[in-house]
């Protein structure tokens, strides 16, 4: 009972240090709550490409092996040539699955770009009436087993009309627009909503060449607008063939030296095996940074607490002068290490999670803020103590060896 | 009470060797009011830190009341200290950031003293040392008087036999010292034994016993009738 009190007033009396010696205090704080956002954001890099690894695995295992790019390196695939090219190889029996993600400056599919704006990864774009889209034919739709949850089934749509292009569209969407709406657009043509996608569905990532080092390659289409097309219409296609991948490389190689165009082609399988070093020697970058990081924080922190000590030493002396025991004195440096620990904590927390929010705003990359409190938050939280214990070793090596009469001798 | 036999310190700091104490022999009755005099670096802080086990003595037997205090380990001399010493600064030694109820609480906390009791024994010893109205200031805004009478009932309030002062005068004018040593006379009364540091003559005078120290040895024992 008597020492529950001690203790008690232990625990005020280090507040009341905290509390009434803020500014001493605060260069401490401030710097353990920059490396918890440091070490945060180590972390957070770390677990977002292991999380990227194992969705490519994913990826590559669900029978994407034979998937890849064709960039046009001179931007001829837009134009009547391109699309010569692109029927060549379609009818020829090259590749049958093809599909691009694609933005569309548009007038009438306004609603669609009202409920799309702030959730796509061209975040830039925000402002304007773009509309990002995926463009496929039917055969990738139909390769992904993307789950349609409410709307017709692809193998009954009527594609006899050429000017009408069929939309199939997130779950986002599902309440905001209306299952069958047609949009009819300047130029002949008219988009129809022919069904819903089930709650977050999933597609490869259609940028993947450019972004499967740094994010993830599977993409979620909540916010998706699919659009069924013949042919993309852009530089950057996304394929897949059955047969084998060398070879389909060879013959797409061919047919556009034929047609008079260089192109690049990639395999899902080659890009992320040169991801996968690129990220070993990031990971390893991190690892050291990460070490530098908790190296200085406990340099500092040390000498900050030792600083502390001394400072405090006279009040100290008058604690073990009027009775209270070293093991009071070690109790109360406890005591405050933790409040500086939460202090820090929720100083550094509210500004990783905002700078995070920010960083990885796009939906490709918002899936590193939910890295950060799954997985993050309880290793940095260890860190954070570790980091704090390991400072205090020299100082309180400092103050059990400092005799009494040298703590109150001025 | 106090009994000290071929008492020695010997500093080491920087690898010079000092000797603060070259063998003192010294007892002190139960209830005494002793006065401890000496020019600056005679000795005297140090001879008064190891009566109150704040320092260990180099050599020599300190025993109190029975307690072999120079064969004590390091728990048993602080529980020591805790039970039987309290202490007064030259410079009052108070925590500024607590009131002075708050500083008077402290040896009570230490002790594990009850609440309702510490209320009670704060009072009393804020009465007796006439500061009852001071309370709730913080020793920031008290005169130096004021200050060492605060730091006089906190030693008070711990209720050990034996209070220790180092220059308890020093810091302060010769009115405030005389009054302040009537304080001590009557805590003296109240039957603590109450040794007293200091270089002032005029202060030794106003206690019983006056014991002279020069250069670590005790040079006079002089007891007033
Ligand atoms: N912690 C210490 N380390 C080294 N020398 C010390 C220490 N404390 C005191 N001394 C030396 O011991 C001698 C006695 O000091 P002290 O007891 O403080 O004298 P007084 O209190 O009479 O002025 C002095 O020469 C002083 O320099
Ligand atoms: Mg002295």
């Amino acid at each position: 009972m008597g020492v529950c009190v001690r203790n008690l007033k232990l625990l005020k009396y280090s507040f009341s240090n905290v509390a009434l010696h803020l500014y001493r205090n605060i260069q401490y704080i401030l710097t353990l709550s920059l490396s918890i956002i440091l070490i945060s954001f180590a972390f957070i890099t770390f677990f977002g490409l292991n999380s990227a690894y194992d969705a490519c695995n994913r990826v590559l295992s669900a029978g994407m092996k034979n998937s890849g790019t064709i960039r046009s390196l001179d931007h001829k695939l837009i134009s009547d040539k391109g699309l010569a090219f692109l029927d060549e190889l379609q009818n020829q029996d090259i590749i049958d699955s093809f599909g691009s993600s694609d933005l569309r400056g548009n007038d009438i599919l306004t609603d669609l770009v009202d409920t799309q704006r702030g959730h796509t990864q061209n975040y830039g774009y925000e402002l304007s009436k773009v509309l990002e889209v995926l463009t496929m034919n039917p055969a990738l739709f139909n390769f992904c087993n993307i789950n349609i949850d409410e709307g017709e089934r692809i193998s009954n749509l009527d594609f006899s009309d050429e000017s009408l292009i069929y939309l199939y569209l997130g779950h986002a969407y599902k309440n905001k627009v209306e299952l069958g709406k047609t949009y009819q657009s300047n130029y002949n043509t008219s988009y129809k909503v022919a069904g819903f996608l089930g709650k977050d569905s999933q597609w490869i990532n259609p940028n993947i060449a450019l972004l499967f080092d740094s994010a993830k390659p599977t993409y979620n289409l909540d916010y998706a607008v699919i659009m069924l097309i013949k042919y993309p219409n852009t530089d950057s296609i996304f394929f897949n063939t059955e047969d084998n991948f060398e070879e389909t490389r060879k013959l797409i190689l061919e047919a556009a030296k034929a047609h008079g165009f260089t192109v690049a082609v990639g395999s899902l399988q080659t890009v992320y095996d040169t991801a996968s070093t690129d990220n070993e020697i990031l990971a390893d970058y991190i690892k050291q940074l990460t070490g530098i990081v908790l190296l200085s924080s406990i340099i500092i922190m040390s000498c900050l607490s030792t600083v502390m000590i001394y400072y405090n030493k006279a009040q100290y002396g008058i604690f073990l002068a009027v009775g209270f025991s070293e093991q009071d004195i070690i109790k109360m440096l406890v005591f405050e290490m933790l409040l500086k620990i939460l202090l820090s904590l929720m100083l550094a927390f509210p500004i990783a999670r905002f700078l995070s929010i920010n960083w990885f705003a796009g939906a490709e990359t918002s899936f590193i803020n939910d890295i950060m409190w799954d997985k993050t938050f309880p290793i940095v939280l260890a860190v954070a103590f570790l980091v704090t214990l390991v400072s205090w070793i020299i100082p309180i090596t400092i103050f059990k060896k400092t005799p009494v009469t040298k703590m109150i001798m001025r | 009470m106090i009994k000290l036999s071929n008492i020695t310190k010997t500093y080491k700091a920087d690898g010079v060797e000092t000797n603060a104490l070259k063998g003192i022999n010294l007892t002190i009755d139960s209830g005494e009011m002793t006065a401890i005099v000496g020019t600056s670096g005679s000795g005297k802080t140090t001879l008064l830190n190891i009566i109150g086990a704040m320092d260990t003595a180099s050599s020599g037997q300190y025993t109190f009341n029975e307690i072999r205090v120079t064969e004590l380990n390091k728990n048993k001399f602080r529980e020591f200290r805790k039970d039987n010493i309290s202490f007064v600064f030259q410079h009052f030694e108070l925590m500024t950031m607590y009131d002075v109820y708050a500083n008077v609480e402290m040896p009570l906390i230490a002790r594990d003293v009850p609440r309702r009791e510490r209320k009670k024994i704060i009072s009393q010893c804020l009465e007796k040392l006439q500061i009852a109205d001071l309370a709730s200031k913080y020793p920031n805004h008290l005169s130096g008087g004021q200050q060492q009478r605060v730091a006089i009932a906190r030693a008070l309030a711990a209720d050990t036999k034996v209070l220790l002062a180092d220059e308890p005068t020093g810091a302060l004018d010769n009115n405030t010292s005389n009054t302040l040593m009537k304080v001590f006379n009557e805590i003296r009364d109240l039957g603590k034994t109450v040794i007293i540091v200091t270089h002032d003559m005029n202060i030794a005078r106003q206690c019983k016993r006056i014991i002279k120290i020069d250069d670590g040895i005790i040079t006079e024992s002089i007891e007033k009738s």
